[in-house]
């Protein structure tokens, strides 16, 4: 596993903003941070990277333990950071801080940056104090995408960048994949995560409520709709499979993330007169899981 | 790693406009109190009258121990606290060095840095004394400047901590200056106002500045104050612990 939390748990004063958190990210691929504001992604990624500690629990990130200063500052050499609010060194100029990162990282590509600067329009004469957030996040990403990395991680990347300047960002991220190193993002974009990722984790007031492939949301993820002629049994629905049940007048909607077939024969067996399934999208999912958790 | 320049480039990226600016401050306040020097040593109503050498311990007492103390205090401040205030803590914190490297560093270069301040003397005042027809020698200044020095890079680690402590430069400061205020005033006073007490009278001021060392005719700095530059060491070296202490488990 790249990243790995076992009980991972933040606490601010009264306020818990990561819970027990269990958190498993497999090596390589994309994969896509989610879950409504104030829902700890943030939090989590930042106790990833040693800005914040934890209060309880353990972490690791390319099999270093978040706890071991030294070891965590050896990993970062390897892991690209896009933070939240993108501040650079106001002070230095684009050009000055690309030269003082390269100074730092011995896997450094001269190639790259050039090839990157010129994709973004990095203007290096001009101090970062005076870049739009937009061009701060290109800088960023230039920062970022011009060393050997194994692992790249994004707080919310797209905010406030243009259309453009969006899909540059994603083409970007789907390089860093391709070429090897694993990429995690956090993201309120849910169209961007259909498009580019190939995992997905769904965080919620500070919990995991849900960790699946795409592949697997895609493949066996079902939204099913059974029709009643009186009240449905909901109590004869508990099985493997089966979540976020509702019901709304007679007919009951659930969300079966597995043994779809076996669902629906129970549906039948138990009187419905319509069952119905259909593939269900990532913004439904999403939806469907924080509304359920609330 | 403690030893990475591009740690040292930015602390001193970010310091030197500070240092720079106070470096000006001291280089005209000494020109000034140097070239100055025949009309303010006739303020001094003593017989017999004044000589230069003591004239120059009283500089060293005065103004520019003020604005030393002062300075290497406002040098302490900030750091990745003031990195947090303005934005950029992630960045630093996300590059691949540790809480303790960058304190660590940063209270070298400061330390570098108040060291240079303290030595100006040692250059301005013999110069300048040329300039007034008299003569100064910079052994002496050297001496002067190194107790200075040695007793005060204390104030240093006293902003360092309470930025650290406090989280913000502005708060961080306010008690710094409010420690000062105890530290100089506040002994003296407790040993005046209660003797029963038994306070040791320490006088930070004429600590720094010699006190009795200083030989009353020639106005030369004769011994050194090893036990009190021992106290003084332990204090900075505990600032400096409880500093890296409260930045490591802060959370940014």
């Amino acid at each position: 596993m790249i990243i790995e939390t076992k009980a991972l748990t933040k606490r601010f004063r009264s306020r818990i903003a990561v819970s027990d958190l269990d958190l498993a990210v497999p090596e390589s691929g994309i994969s896509a941070f989610l879950g409504p504001n104030g829902s700890g992604k943030t939090t989590t990624i930042r106790m990833l990277l040693g800005l914040a500690r934890p209060t309880s629990g353990s972490a690791s990130i390319l099999n270093s333990s978040i706890s071991d200063d030294a070891g965590l500052a050896a990993a970062r050499r390897r892991i690209g950071y896009i933070g939240e609010d993108k501040r650079l060194y106001g002070y230095m100029a684009a050009g000055e801080l690309l030269a003082f990162m390269r100074s730092i990282y011995p896997s450094w590509r001269d190639d790259r940056e050039r090839r990157f600067c010129k994709k973004f329009n990095v203007p290096l004469d001009q101090k970062c104090k005076a870049l739009s957030k937009g061009m701060r996040t290109k800088l960023a990403m230039v920062l970022a995408l011009s060393r050997q990395l194994e692992l790249l991680i994004l707080d919310e990347p797209s905010e406030g960048l243009d259309p453009v300047a969006t899909e540059q960002l994603l083409e970007s991220i789907i390089e860093v994949a391709a070429d090897g190193g694993s990429v995690f993002f956090s993201t309120h974009q849910l169209s961007d995560v259909e498009r580019i990722a190939d995992r997905m984790f769904i965080m919620h007031s500070g919990r995991l409520v849900l960790q699946s492939s795409m592949e697997d949301v895609r493949e066996n993820y079902r939204r099913i709709h059974a029709a009643f002629p009186c009240r449905p049994p909901i109590e004869h629905m508990t099985m493997v499979g089966v979540s976020n049940v509702r019901v709304e007048d007679h007919v009951m909607s659930l969300i079966a993330t597995q043994n779809v077939d076996t669902i629906l024969e129970r549906a039948r067996a138990l009187g419905a007169i319509s069952v119905q399934a259909r593939s269900i999208g990532v913004r439904e999912l999403f939806l469907e899981c924080v509304k359920g958790e609330s | 790693m403690v030893g990475d320049k591009a740690v040292w480039r930015k602390c001193w990226l970010e310091s030197r406009t500070r240092f720079f600016v106070v470096a000006v401050v001291i280089i005209c306040v000494l020109v000034w109190q140097i070239l100055d020097s025949q009309h303010r040593m006739g303020r001094f109503d003593r017989r017999p009258p004044l000589t230069f050498s003591e004239y120059v311990a009283f500089v060293f007492a005065g103004g520019f121990q003020t604005i030393w103390v002062g300075s290497v205090l406002f040098l302490g401040l900030g750091g990745i606290v003031r990195e947090a205030a303005l934005g950029t803590a992630a960045l630093t914190l996300t590059l691949p060095f540790r809480r303790r490297d960058w304190m660590g560093v940063r209270a070298t270069l400061g330390l570098l840095q108040a060291g240079a301040l303290a030595f100006i003397p040692v250059g301005v005042i013999p110069i300048c004394s040329l300039v007034v027809h008299r003569s100064y020698p910079p052994w002496e200044a050297l001496k002067f400047s190194g107790l200075l020095f040695a007793g005060g890079y204390l104030f240093f680690f006293l902003g360092f901590f309470w930025s650290a402590l406090l989280g913000s430069e502005l708060s961080g400061l306010a008690a710094a200056g409010v420690s000062l205020l105890l530290v100089f005033a506040a002994q003296d006073y407790l040993y005046r106002w209660f003797p029963s007490f038994n306070f040791p009278n320490f006088n930070m001021s004429a600590f720094l500045s010699g006190g009795d060392l200083v030989n009353r005719t020639t106005g030369f700095l004769e011994a050194w104050p090893w036990a009190a530059l021992v106290k003084c060491f332990a204090c900075a070296v505990f600032l400096f612990w409880a500093s890296v202490e409260i930045v490591d488990r802060r959370d940014f």
